[in-house]
């Protein structure tokens, strides 16, 4: 058998000796430096399993520890606590909470299941949901543009104010009933940092704030989510939704990430 | 010399004829779109941290409660701290799901982004305008063929007597 034909150009000369040499083994262990040069075939290995060397990391599932606050305008308030699991493959969201009493909702691609302790569970057809949600979002890394692309609304103009991004958006009049006409989407450093929508006399009906954002690897998430509704006087109702204890890829507990009631 | 002049007289018509099909579509459908995008301050897009926590203290009160007693439920803290639940009212609306689609208020906020929100309810409270504005896509789609090979066809025949004509001529 011939041998191969070497590669021209000495791309990894670099890594073949001292300190160079021991990471260019940990980067390319599959890879033989045949006196320096990359043969074809080696080479074409190395193009074949670049993208996964840097882009490996796929993360599927997240847990995370919630807690839902409300202040509403009357000056009620509400609180909500629990454990919170999404699988992206299966799409299925739990919440286990227990507080204030301890129940679980699981939302399906179909349905919705909600169970109380100590009662029947009830079901409710549903459909297409945890698409649009947070955790599906953010685990295929498009929090940023949060499914605007698959919206109606058209985009208007792009404006920068300080070390903010702004995007103004409009819905299309063929939706003219909706009470929202407007929607500014303002970036930080390339993330999503608050959305202000307004009615169609431009008045500002609700914010949102995407804070406190935990990055880890390829995943970003804001742990801490602020919305802000003003009724008709413009006094305003608060929600809050913090996430703690977030933990990707769980394989421990995979009863939780089925849509049974546990 | 009148092989140039064809083909320009041709392009010059098929350009035309883009140009009024676009312009024509976009005012004709999108009447609204071209009024003034709104211009908001900066200050706007910040949040002030001090007035969510004045907002938010009984609240804040509770849960810093809570996470010194886990596991605690309503009724536990109903015996041990009630002054806390004063002006606690989301129990019903938490247990009978009373939100839109039958989903609770607080899985509206968790669940779904606002874009989804806007996506969904498009889908189920106004489904008669969505059916309608999807008919009006596809009459339009329809009308916009049948103008553009009656005008295209046109445009090509008053090309080619252009051209015939300089041949004559």
């Amino acid at each position: 058998m011939p041998p191969l034909p070497q590669m021209p150009i000495n791309l990894l000369k670099p890594l073949e000796t001292g300190a160079g040499k021991i990471v260019g083994r940990c980067i390319f262990p599959v890879f033989s430096l045949n006196d320096g040069y990359m043969t074809k075939r080696n080479f074409t290995f190395f193009l074949i399993f670049l993208p996964f060397l840097f882009f490996g990391q796929e993360y599927f599932r997240l847990s995370a520890d919630f807690t839902a606050k409300q202040k509403n305008a009357d000056g009620n308030i509400g609180l909500t606590k629990g454990k919170v699991y999404y699988d992206k493959h299966t799409r299925i969201l739990r919440y286990d909470i227990y507080f204030p009493r301890k129940m679980q909702w699981i939302i399906t691609p179909d349905k919705m299941i909600s169970r109380i302790e100590g009662q029947e569970p009830v079901i409710k057809e549903m459909s297409g949901l945890n698409e649009f949600s947070v955790f599906h979002l953010a685990l295929n890394a498009s929090l940023d543009n949060f499914g605007l692309e698959n919206s109606p609304f058209k985009l208007m103009k792009v404006d920068k104010k300080d070390d903010l991004v702004i995007s103004y958006w409009k819905l299309p009049p063929s939706t003219r009933k909706q009470p929202v006409g407007y929607i500014a989407v303002a970036k930080k450093k390339g993330r999503l940092e608050s959305v202000v929508m307004m009615d169609k006399q431009k008045n500002i009906i609700s914010k949102q704030f995407f804070k406190d954002y935990l990055e880890r690897g390829g995943f970003v998430f804001p742990q801490r989510l602020v919305h802000i509704r003003y009724d008709d006087n413009g006094t305003p109702s608060y929600e809050v939704i913090e996430f703690k204890n977030i933990v990707l890829n769980d394989v421990e507990h995979n009863e939780k990430y089925e849509a049974g009631i546990r | 010399m009148r092989k140039s002049l064809k083909k320009t007289v041709s392009l010059f018509l098929a350009g035309l004829l883009f140009l009024v099909q676009t312009q024509a579509y976009a005012y004709a459908f999108f009447p609204k779109m071209n009024d003034k995008a709104p211009d908001l301050d900066a200050a706007v897009f910040q949040l002030d941290e001090s007035v969510l926590d004045a907002a938010m203290t009984e609240v804040n009160r509770l849960d810093a409660f809570l996470n010194d007693h886990a596991g605690f439920t309503y009724d536990d803290v109903m015996k041990a701290a009630p002054q806390l639940l004063a002006g606690y009212s989301d129990m019903e609306g938490l247990l009978d799901g009373n939100g839109p689609l039958g989903i609770p208020s607080f899985i509206w906020g968790c669940v779904l982004g606002w874009v989804g929100i806007l996506i969904v309810y498009l889908m189920t409270e106004d489904t008669e305008e969505t059916k309608k504005a999807l008919y009006g896509c596809i009459a339009s789609t329809v009308v916009w063929l049948v103008v553009y090979f009656v005008v295209l066809g046109s445009a090509a025949a008053a090309a080619h007597n252009a051209a015939v004509a300089a041949d004559a001529y």
